[in-house]
């Protein structure tokens, strides 16, 4: 069973920390685009193209199509939502080697506002045919999945963070496209994505601990229809009920995708995410002010479990 | 402002502050009582990240109380680090880089089709940001608009986030590439007010879009950071960071406030 540590960290900074060495043993060329999250190092390919995001995600493709494994870095607001007709056509349709990340994922681009915040990556790459879509949990399942897209056969999005984040002992080893059972439950299912929400999710399964309901804690931390399936495979048989809790619009994104898969199953589903623009904020306070923290997120929980 | 925990982009804010003096003080015609006067001139900071440069000459002018600027990205604040729509007079929630120009070509349209003679529309755009293809696809559509109420002025500082424009990627001679894109364009001294204000004359004045290009530097008044591309985002979260910054401050001068009214259209 997992546990929120009492350490915190960046899964941004640990993707750049373990970026140089991870693309030089993969044979990886970086693209940048005046992001800064990646530093030039040695022995790595990396070339800055500039404030250019769609040439960027083009170079990218046409080094692929040469045979060299590509990684994109930038904002996932300019990486996902600016690029995304090259994504979708150069890289997705084609199934191209290239990892696209995209960090100030989700509300954590906070004060720097609506422009930063990616709320819509997660629906707008499920929407591609091929593309694996990875939101590590923590700093160390970042570097880890970062290394597994690198060597994936085919398109990848890692959506990162920016500041740091919740870090969680006993966490295993994540597999590209394997959901993580943290905490086994049979009431209700609880699945979860990114940091902070999985954070959220186990102290609100404790919080349905106390209240008499056995939750069972999932970290999906790839999003993708694929990826959901198999979480709905690891669904425990008995769940009557389904909590998705994702900082993302719920359109589209990781609870859409579960929900889908699970369908047939006739299970009573509750999406929770994000909806609507969020204003400028801190990320705790964004998180708030969308009733994604543990306490708001326990009330609707005990509301909906309650209802007929 | 740059004193708290989010920190805020001085090096772009300090380029271009006789820039946004200029503007407010002695070009534009605006209202500060009515910040959404029909006929008002309109500006659109494409480079949004100098919001920061933005909400004091707002506050100066008289569009937001002094006070406020104090307030910059603290809990509760309308001061976000990117231009917030919520501020009278932020006009648009730039700060996606690259497409202030596309705005800017609409409202220009639409003041041009209000009749009698048409309010104008400014656009304040970086140097690294020309680097953006959306540009140059806004420059084009400008000119077969022939949208001569519109006014790009460039902030040519040399540094965008990660080091030299020159270095990253050369945009250079810039106000070439403007000319080649049939704009009228003009170079100036972009922290020499007086210059600053002839140009501005001048490009209103002149037959289809016009581009000021400015030459300016990075960090502007703040003698240790002048120039430097660390500028671009600093955090001044320690009293000893902070004192050397205020240390190093120049003796720019303030500007003179105009008062409320409605200068002339010139
Ligand atoms: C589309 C987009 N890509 C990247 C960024 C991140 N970013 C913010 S400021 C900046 C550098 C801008 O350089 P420049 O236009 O020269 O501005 P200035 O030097 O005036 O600050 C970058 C890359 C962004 N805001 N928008
Ligand atoms: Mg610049």
């Amino acid at each position: 069973m997992a546990e929120t540590a009492p350490e915190r960290a960046s899964t941004r900074a640990a993707f750049a920390d373990a970026l140089p060495e991870l693309a030089a043993r993969h044979n990886v060329l970086v693209v940048d685009t005046d992001t800064g999250s990646v530093k030039p190092a040695p022995g790595m390919d990396y070339l800055n193209v500039g404030i250019a995001e769609n040439a960027a995600v083009g170079l990218a493709a046409g080094a692929e199509h040469c045979g060299r494994r590509a990684l994109v870095c930038t904002f996932a607001a300019f990486s996902v939502s600016r690029a995304f007709e090259f994504i979708k056509l150069d890289i997705a349709y084609p199934r191209r080697r290239v990892c696209v990340v995209g960090t100030h994922g989700g509300a954590s681009g906070g004060w720097l506002g609506p422009t930063h915040h990616a709320t819509e990556d997660l629906a707008l790459m499920n929407a591609l045919p091929n593309m694996r879509v990875v939101v590590p949990a923590d700093a160390r399942q970042a570097v880890s999945l970062l290394g597994q897209c690198l060597q994936y056969d085919g398109p990848t999005y890692l959506r990162l963070g920016r500041k740091d984040s919740p870090v969680f002992a006993g966490l295993p080893e994540p597999e590209l496209g394997v959901p993580q059972e943290v905490r086994p439950g049979r009431d209700l299912a609880l699945v979860a994505t990114g940091p902070e929400i999985l954070a959220t999710a186990l102290e609100v399964a404790r919080g349905l601990a106390a209240a008499g309901y056995d939750a069972q804690v999932i970290n999906a931390h790839t999003v993708d229809p694929e990826a959901a399936r198999a979480v709905g495979r690891a669904v425990a048989a008995d769940c009557r009920w389904l909590v998705t809790l994702e900082e993302a619009w719920t359109s589209g994104g990781m609870g859409a995708q579960v929900a889908s898969a699970l369908g047939a199953r006739g299970i009573r589903w509750l999406p929770v995410g994000v909806s609507g623009f969020l204003p400028p904020g801190s990320h705790g306070d964004l998180l708030e002010d969308s009733g994604l923290t543990a306490g708001a997120v326990l009330r609707r929980v005990l509301e909906f479990l309650d209802r007929p | 402002m740059c004193a708290g925990p989010e920190g805020g982009h001085l090096g772009g804010s300090m380029s271009a502050v006789e820039i946004l003096v200029a503007l407010f003080f002695r070009t534009m015609d605006i209202d500060p009582a009515d910040p959404e006067w029909k006929q008002r001139d309109i500006f659109v900071l494409s480079k949004g990240h100098a919001a920061m440069a933005l909400y004091a000459t707002l506050a100066e002018r008289g569009f937001v109380p002094r006070e406020e600027v104090a307030t910059f990205c603290r809990p509760g604040s309308r001061l976000a680090t990117h231009g917030n729509v919520a501020v009278p007079g932020v006009e648009f929630a730039t700060g996606s880089l690259g497409h202030g120009l596309a705005l800017a070509n609409g409202t220009a349209w639409a003041q041009r089709q209000a009749g009698g003679t048409p309010a104008r529309t400014f656009v304040l755009i970086g140097d690294g940001e020309l680097q953006e293809g959306t540009v140059w696809e806004a420059a084009q559509v400008a000119r077969a608009l022939n949208a001569d109420n519109l006014v790009a002025v460039v902030d040519v500082n040399g540094f965008q986030q990660t080091g030299a424009v020159r270095e990253v990627s050369d945009g250079a001679p810039v106000a070439d590439r403007w000319a080649g894109f049939g704009w009228h364009t003009v170079e100036v001294d972009g922290h020499d007010l007086a210059a600053l204000g002839e140009a501005l004359d001048g490009a209103v004045r002149a037959p289809g879009p016009a581009a000021v290009v400015c030459r300016t530097v990075k960090a502007k008044g703040v003698g240790v950071l002048e120039g430097r591309s660390a500028s671009h985002f600093v955090r001044l979260d320690t009293e000893r960071k902070l004192a050397r910054v205020r240390g190093s401050l120049g003796a720019a001068a303030a500007p003179a406030a105009t008062g409320g009214g409605r200068p002339g259209r010139g």
